[in-house]
């Protein structure tokens, strides 16, 4: 392995299909050794921009490194990278082991080695005993495993997931990001991981990247995309979040005062550099309000509750706004009058999106 | 006693008219009555008569060639066209596609035709190649469509996972691809080894004075009377072909069995 700079450096990449962009300029350094996820909605970008890692897809502009190595005109089967296909692509024709040992055999692995390689290799993804099975015998879970042996074999220095657990159900998966988690600090290859679901990126990852329509919107630890997002689509991306449309009476610099109308106003924290007068959102996690009341108390209504378990999902109205809250132990009437709160430092304040107009 | 349906009545009728010339075929080529008007013992002379005939040896070897070389064409020609057609912009294949059906939907006699003209206008000599090329412009286009069905239950992420594992171009064809579209291909190569085997049309346009094929030299043989001689060519004919699919059949199922096997010896003979 080289040490010539980030595990994977991507600068300014493009790829247009026709006339329409799916990634519209990528800047990311992801670290050696690091469990990095991409996050999205479908259609982001996020699954482009592991194919023009691996070289199955070429950027229309910008450039891919691996370890400071251009990656320019490499194609996919002499990259330093290998990926764990969404839906496995396992070879129906070969057994566990010719599908694991596929790519020693592009190297000419002599076959003791292979043996051994394989084997270890098996064992390291639980699944021994299994060797002469197709992949059609298998379960899921079994096949998902195969395919990480397969390319974890070669000894990559990068392994690229797309969305390697979306087809399994979700004792599976939590079975399997474990695995995952365990394997990588393991072997120390560098990760990058592509997902939709959030809960899973922020549970294994050391960072996570935002990406919307073909741009990264923020990269950063999961705990600061969470409490800290950057514009009010991650907010709502990762979590939930509720959005109101506030405009900002006063700013310091480190807090904003905001004015939510009917809503009342407070003061708290935000992203740098939001001016007087400038419409803005304020985040309000689902989780953060009360009913108890808090610094911000609003007298409203409940409209809408589920029972999921643990805790309650309710919606709640004032005026025109409604909010999502999630309280625990309470019990709450439809329809019934309530107070609810929360506290001002457990807002966040972020630009309006476009498609949002202040109150 | 149940009266059977008329159904039932149609289906034996049918099939006993379908079948009846075959199964007459066969019982006439033991006749020993040369005249063949009347059953006159069992005998296998017509037999030894055909095999000892150099003239039916030689159209025998003359169709065995025709078929091979036509078929191997034909798959070469089949696999690559199949395989820019996935690729393929819409508009492109759908003109490709044109070309594939008009090679059967017209009568092979116009094209026969056509390729004896246009070899007659540059003085391209009649003969084994002339007709192998008449042959493989409809045996392609059979193949074609048979490879691209089984190419159309299939995407390419098994391919790109190959070549994401080190696969060359070249190999992902060899240890990917092909493995899983040689039923398409066996199936391919059956059919139109026996369209050209039994295909009297083009041999006849191009088949010239020096390269006469089996069913030529029959239709020759049957214009001046039918000799119990040509039942029995005909049984051999059948027999040829019906062995091929039994055999083709055999290899299908046993690769099925232990496909995993053979593919991973391959895998370790490279």
């Amino acid at each position: 392995m080289t040490d010539h700079g980030p595990a994977v450096r991507l600068s300014g990449v493009e790829r247009q299909f026709g006339d329409a962009y799916a990634l519209r300029g990528i800047d990311l350094d992801i670290a050696d050794g690091e469990f990095f996820s991409l996050i999205g909605p479908s259609g982001c970008g996020k699954t482009t921009t592991l194919r023009l890692i691996s070289g199955l897809d070429n950027p229309t502009a910008g450039r891919v490194e691996v370890h400071g190595q251009p990656m320019m005109g490499v194609p996919a089967h002499k990259r330093p990278v290998t990926t764990v296909f969404q839906n496995y692509a396992l070879f129906p024709h070969l057994d566990v082991f010719e599908n694991v040992a596929f790519g020693l055999r592009e190297r000419k692995v002599p076959n003791d080695q292979v043996r051994e390689k394989v084997g270890t290799m098996l064992e390291l993804v639980n699944l021994t005993g299994r060797n002469a099975a197709r992949p059609r015998e298998l379960s899921g879970g079994q096949q998902q495993r195969i395919a990480l042996a397969r390319s974890l074999v070669l000894d990559p220095e990068v392994l690229l997931l797309d969305e390697p657990l979306g087809a399994l159900d979700l004792r599976l998966r939590k079975q399997l990001q474990g695995l995952l988690k365990t394997v990588q600090r393991e072997v120390g290859i560098t990760f990058v991981y592509v997902t939709h679901d959030q809960e899973e990126a922020f549970s294994m990852s050391d960072r996570v990247a935002v990406l919307r329509e073909g741009l990264i919107e923020q990269v950063g630890l999961p705990r600061e995309i969470y409490a800290e997002p950057q514009t009010a689509f991650v907010a709502d991306f990762v979590g939930g979040a509720n959005r109101i449309p506030v405009g900002i009476t006063d700013a310091t610099a480190s807090s904003y005062r905001v004015d939510a109308g009917p809503l009342g106003s407070w003061t708290s924290p935000g992203i740098a550099g939001l001016e007087i007068g400038q419409p803005a959102t304020a985040i309000i996690r689902p989780e953060a309000i009360q009913l108890t009341g808090g610094d911000v108390a609003v007298e409203g209504r409940v409209t809408d509750l589920s029972f999921v378990g643990p805790v309650m999902n309710l919606t709640v109205a004032c005026g025109e706004v409604e909010l999502r809250c999630m309280v625990s132990g309470r019990t709450a009437q439809p329809e019934a009058a309530t107070q609810f709160g929360w506290s001002a430092a457990d807002s966040w304040i972020v630009a309006a999106e476009a498609d949002e107009t202040p109150a | 006693m149940r009266r059977p349906s008329l159904v039932a009545v149609i289906a034996i009728t049918v099939v006993t008219l379908l079948y009846a010339p075959i199964v007459l075929v066969i019982i006439n080529s033991f006749n020993a009555d040369k005249l063949l008007v009347a059953w006159g013992g069992f005998t296998t002379e017509w037999y030894s008569e055909a095999l000892s005939d150099e003239r039916v040896r030689n159209a025998f070897m003359t169709s065995i060639k025709v078929a091979l070389l036509s078929t191997a064409f034909s798959l070469v020609i089949a696999i690559t066209a199949a395989m820019w057609t996935r690729r393929a912009l819409a508009g492109r294949r759908r003109l490709f596609d044109a070309t594939t059906f008009l090679r059967i939907i017209l009568p092979e006699t116009v094209f026969a035709l056509g390729l004896f003209l246009l070899f007659a206008r540059y003085d391209i000599p009649l003969g084994i190649p002339a007709i192998v090329i008449g042959h493989v412009v409809f045996n392609s286009a059979y193949a074609t469509i048979i490879i691209q069905a089984r190419f159309s239950t299939m995407d390419t992420t098994l391919e790109s996972a190959a070549a994401d594992l080190g696969a060359p171009p070249w190999r992902v064809f060899r240890r990917v691809t092909l493995p899983l579209i040689l039923p398409a291909v066996i199936a391919a190569s059956l059919l139109v080894f026996s369209f050209s085997f039994d295909d009297v049309v083009t041999s006849l346009f191009l088949g010239g004075t020096n390269a006469e094929t089996l069913p030529v030299l029959l239709l020759g043989m049957i214009r001046l009377h039918v000799t119990p001689e040509v039942n029995a060519i005909g049984v051999m004919v059948m027999l040829t072909t019906t062995a091929l699919f039994a055999v083709a059949a055999g290899v299908i199922s046993i690769r099925s069995a232990a496909g995993a096997r053979a593919s991973a010896k391959q895998g370790r003979a490279t």
